[in-house]
């Protein structure tokens, strides 16, 4: 496999293709563009939908930011942590997300947010431990025997 | 003092005795826009906010009060939470709320009944000899609040639901027990009654109000929403979320969608991480330190207070619809599940249900003796109700709802908003009650009153329903924030006696991990408000030794 063909761990969402927001198994992070750069802002039935998905497959969601203003949109709020873009705005990000979920990057839009959201850890529901867990739990007769025990 | 603005009643029933009467107005002096409202020789009230009505009898007068709607005839007032006081020839009656919801505290002495809707009133009125009542302690930690009368304060009772105090003008005091909903059981009661109470409520409630809906992604706020929309049909309804803090996001989402498909305004309130410590203080205040249940929902009442205060005025205060007894009345929240342990013992595990593992949080000791006090209060509540076929229904409310669910509305939202529960109105739970079991299985009602005005809302999945495993979202609670809070708040003295010297010492992550978990979660909450508790009020004990909760 070339590196051009390596599987893309971090999906930047598309306002004007809601289509290309359905994501692959690969991706592992979302990066939302805020208000300030044309990013969705309201939590319209179309958006609800990918977002839907995000969720039930445990997908980090990432606001990238650039204006305080992006931070207060209700698809911001919605957005399990944010990566700023701009340090002035940093201090206000904690404030809302907490220490542990804000990311800083130098520029906006572009490789250098990717490379900070691609250190992200695995996201709990796609840890290998977990895709073993799910698979052998599927098996027919297992969910109910670990019922069994568990009871 | 309590510093919220909630509406507020209080005052003395039976023997005139100046001392109570000082007491009473230092405390009306205190708070803003407090006035005497009735002033009789067998009594005194106080109130501020709230709705009242007024009743001249011909030998003496009645006064209704409550945080939401009160109709103006007494003959009206049936379906429609409210505190009642009646003056008489030889004495006044005080009636609690026939749900219950509504809280109302009393203290008896020789000289008759000082009440309150709002207990740090009443402790301030008497601000002398406190003694904490240590089960009820135990109960507000690891159980939804104090329960069967009981508060954090000896000799401070909560009134039941349908409790009624005779008080003679010399202070002899007589209690009887009007409460009616024990006695309703299946009788053939169909959904057309259901939905014709819950309609008919909703619409009275609503007229010529702007309606808030405190909308979440289930289905209790669903239904209230949709029938206020397509059958109230208010001038303004506006729909408010926020994160009930579960580690996940489901509930906004689910919530946006309800707000889309009905085309109204929807506001979404972030938990912010920073205000974590001022919410808690607030929300303790406003609920009394009684419980640590819903903490969550401060974001969404600032949301409100917010709005209110950006029309300056311009608009009346609005009604705000909760969905408190949805669960139990309509849904099937608390149907038996028989596992091997019976009926019984089923019920109690549900009320002990934050202490029925091993706590990792609480010393052994202390986990055991609050563990047997709240049993021993429960079981005469499950006993009473054991044969009753709605009996989990009936217990969990008095055990679960009342103590720990009915201050979200009335203590802490009835500060920004007037409060309707029209799942918890006597008309509604009797037609629901009246249902055979079988017609709530599986939460089918909601559906099948949903299908006749919004066939979309009643087939649109609820988020209880996809809630992911792992759950992906980040607490607030857990965030490294909150964490280093919480840990000073519990560490303190008195309170870290009660925990295990381990977990004093264990790291954030540790915490972290405990607070990512119901029980822990939930304990760390309650010792958390107890600390706030004795923060509030530690002067005005007689006496206070915390080994009494487990001794």
């Amino acid at each position: 496999m070339t590196s051009r063909e390596v599987p893309k761990k971090v999906h930047f969402y598309d306002n004007a293709e809601n289509a290309s927001n359905i994501v692959g198994s690969a991706v592992q992070t979302i990066v939302i563009p805020g208000k300030s750069m044309g990013g969705p802002t309201e939590l319209s039935s179309e958006i609800v939908t990918v977002f839907l998905d995000y969720e039930k497959r445990g997908l980090h969601t990432v606001l990238e930011a650039r204006q305080r203003g992006d931070f207060y949109t209700s698809v911001a709020k919605v957005c399990r942590g944010v990566v700023v873009t701009n340090s002035e705005i940093r201090q206000e990000a904690v404030s809302l997300w907490g220490e542990e979920h804000v990311l800083s990057a130098v520029s906006a839009g572009g490789s250098d947010v990717v490379s900070v959201c691609s250190s992200l850890p695995t996201p709990a529901a796609l840890t290998w431990r977990r895709r073993v867990r799910n698979t052998v739990r599927d098996l027919p007769g297992v969910g109910k025997i670990l019922k069994k025990i568990r009871s | 003092m309590n510093a919220t603005a909630k509406p507020v009643l209080f005052g003395h029933l039976g023997k005139r005795s100046e001392p109570v009467i000082t007491g009473l107005e230092k405390v009306a002096r205190s708070r803003p826009g407090v006035e005497r409202v009735l002033d009789r020789v067998a009594g005194i009230v106080f109130a501020r906010g709230g709705k009242e009505t007024k009743t001249e009898l011909p030998r003496g007068a009645a006064w209704g009060w409550s945080t939401g709607f009160i109709p103006n005839r007494r003959e009206d007032l049936g379906d429609f939470d409210h505190i009642l006081v009646e003056f008489g020839d030889n004495g006044a009656i005080l009636h609690g709320s026939q749900s219950g919801t509504l809280p109302l505290y009393i203290l008896e002495s020789r000289e008759g009944v000082t009440f309150s809707s709002d207990l740090d009133a009443l402790i301030n009125s008497c601000a002398h000899n406190i003694k904490p009542d240590y089960a009820g302690l135990g109960q507000m930690i690891a159980a939804s609040g104090p329960f069967s009368g009981r508060t954090t304060v000896a000799g401070i009772q909560r009134v039941q639901p349908g409790e009624v105090l005779n008080i003679s003008a010399t202070g002899e005091i007589e209690k009887q027990d009007e409460w009616r909903w024990s006695a309703l059981s299946p009788r053939g009661s169909t959904l057309d009654a259901v939905r014709e109470a819950l309609w008919e409520h909703i619409q009275v409630v609503t007229r010529e109000q702007d309606v808030i809906s405190m909308l979440s992604g289930g289905w209790d706020s669903r239904l209230l929403l949709a029938g206020a929309f397509h059958v109230a049909k208010p001038a303004r309804l506006t729909a408010y979320t926020t994160s009930s803090d579960t580690g996940t996001v489901m509930e906004e989402l689910v919530a946006a969608q309800v707000a889309d498909h009905l085309e109204i305004n929807h506001h979404i309130a972030f938990p912010e991480r920073s205000l974590f410590l001022e919410d808690f203080r607030t929300f303790g205040a406003a609920v009394d330190y009684q419980t640590a249940f819903h903490v969550w929902l401060m974001p969404l009442l600032r949301a409100v207070r917010a709005q209110n205060a950006h029309e300056e005025n311009r608009r009346p205060r609005p009604l705000a619809l909760d969905g408190l007894g949805g669960g139990l009345f309509i849904g099937s929240s608390f149907s038996d599940e028989i596992d091997g342990g019976g009926v019984k013992e089923g019920r109690l595990r549900g009320i002990t249900r934050y202490l029925n593992s091993e706590s990792r949080v609480l010393r052994s000791e202390v986990a055991n003796s609050i563990r047997e006090q709240v049993r021993s209060d429960a079981v005469p509540i499950i006993n009473r109700y054991l044969n009753h076929p709605y009996g989990h229904t009936l217990s969990a409310y008095v055990a679960r709802t009342l103590p720990g669910i009915s201050h979200a509305p009335h203590s802490l939202m009835s500060e920004v908003a007037d409060i309707a529960t029209p799942f918890v109105a006597p008309s509604v739970v009797q037609a629901a009650l009246e249902m055979p079991l079988a017609a709530h299985k599986d939460d089918r009602l909601y559906g099948e009153l949903l299908q006749g005005i919004d066939p979309v809302l009643a087939r649109l999945t609820t988020a209880q329903e996809q809630v992911p495993w792992p759950r992906p979202h980040p607490r607030r609670i857990a965030s490294i924030e909150v964490v280093r809070k919480l840990r000073g708040l519990v560490s303190a003295d008195p309170v870290k006696q009660l925990v295990r010297p381990e977990f004093l010492q264990s790291t954030d992550r540790e915490w972290q991990r405990a607070l990512t978990t119901t029980a822990d979660q939930h304990v760390i909450r309650g010792l958390a408000m107890l600390n706030l508790w004795h923060e509030q009020y530690h002067h005005l004990f007689s006496s206070f030794d915390l080994e009494e909760v487990y001794r």
